[in-house]
């Protein structure tokens, strides 16, 4: 019984401690959410990355990405443009 | 004086890989070009200097108080997954190269049985808190020391004209056994 306790117990804890380090590192990425600002937001899918949260992802790392989203059109697409540019 | 004399007998004479025989596969695996086999090295360092001071911790001040000690391999490979997850967290937030370079190899620390096997003799040879960090920086740096020398070796032999039955893995095992009878010679001074 005692084994038990121990054992779920510093498992619970060290789970913890990882949670807190992944989200307090990973919730600082601002580059993502700011690219996230400016697409269309409506979740469609349609881009292939399920959402536009994924999918600011995938521009990060490649630009040219942005040509997926069927919604990015006319004036929301010279806006995305002004303000995010190739690195 | 017996700290230094623990840190040099960690280092050389007892060296984690070459005597011990603890540690083979990233030995083997990550030690192809010099960068990776540096970048390896000080991962599995900090890897093990942590889950050392934390595994002693634990033991002595939770294990021994609830006389659960018969749960330390299975709560020891807790805290080394564990503290493997956060280097990888880390590594990935701030090294993308190494994180990139280091592939599956960074996981794989989990199973490394150097790690495991450090914080094991830790217990058994019954050191103090001081003692185990000596230990456990002393035979990780001599991991390293003996993985980035391996790996200079290797790139050497990369250039040189080796017969085909011996090109890659047999030459490195044969290396590594002629370097394992060097480090052996250490324990007779």
């Amino acid at each position: 019984m005692q084994g038990i306790i121990v054992l779920t117990s510093t498992a619970l804890i060290l789970g913890i401690i990882i949670v807190f380090i992944d989200t307090k590192l990973n919730s600082k990425d601002e580059s993502v959410s700011d690219i996230e600002k400016y697409l269309p937001g409506i979740n469609c899918g349609a881009c292939g990355y399920g959402n536009c949260h994924n999918m600011a992802c995938k521009i990060k790392e490649n630009y040219n990405e942005y040509k997926k989203c069927r919604v990015l059109r006319g004036d929301k697409l010279e806006k995305f443009k002004e303000n995010v540019k190739e690195k | 004086m017996t700290l230094i004399n623990l840190f040099v007998t960690s280092l050389l004479t007892q060296n984690i890989v070459l005597n011990k025989f603890l540690g083979i596969c990233p030995f083997m695996g990550t030690s192809k070009s010099e960068k990776n086999a540096l970048h390896m090295g000080l991962s599995v360092t900090f890897v093990i200097t942590l889950s050392s001071v934390i595994t002693y911790l634990l033991y002595n001040f939770v294990l021994v108080p609830t006389n659960t000690e018969y749960l330390k391999t299975i709560m020891f490979i807790l805290v080394i997954s564990s503290v493997v997850q956060i280097l990888d967290i880390v590594l990935k937030k701030y090294f993308k190269n190494i994180h990139k370079t280091l592939g599956l190899y960074l996981p794989l620390i989990t199973t490394n049985c150097a790690v495991l096997g450090i914080t094991l003799l830790n217990i058994t040879n019954e050191y103090n808190i001081l003692e185990v960090l000596v230990y456990s920086i002393g035979s990780s740096l001599g991991f390293t020391l003996v993985i980035y020398v391996f790996s200079t070796i290797r790139e050497r032999l990369e250039q040189t004209n080796i017969p085909e039955s011996f090109k890659g893995t047999p030459i490195a095992l044969i290396t590594a056994f002629i370097m394992s009878l060097l480090f052996m010679r250490f324990t007779l001074i």
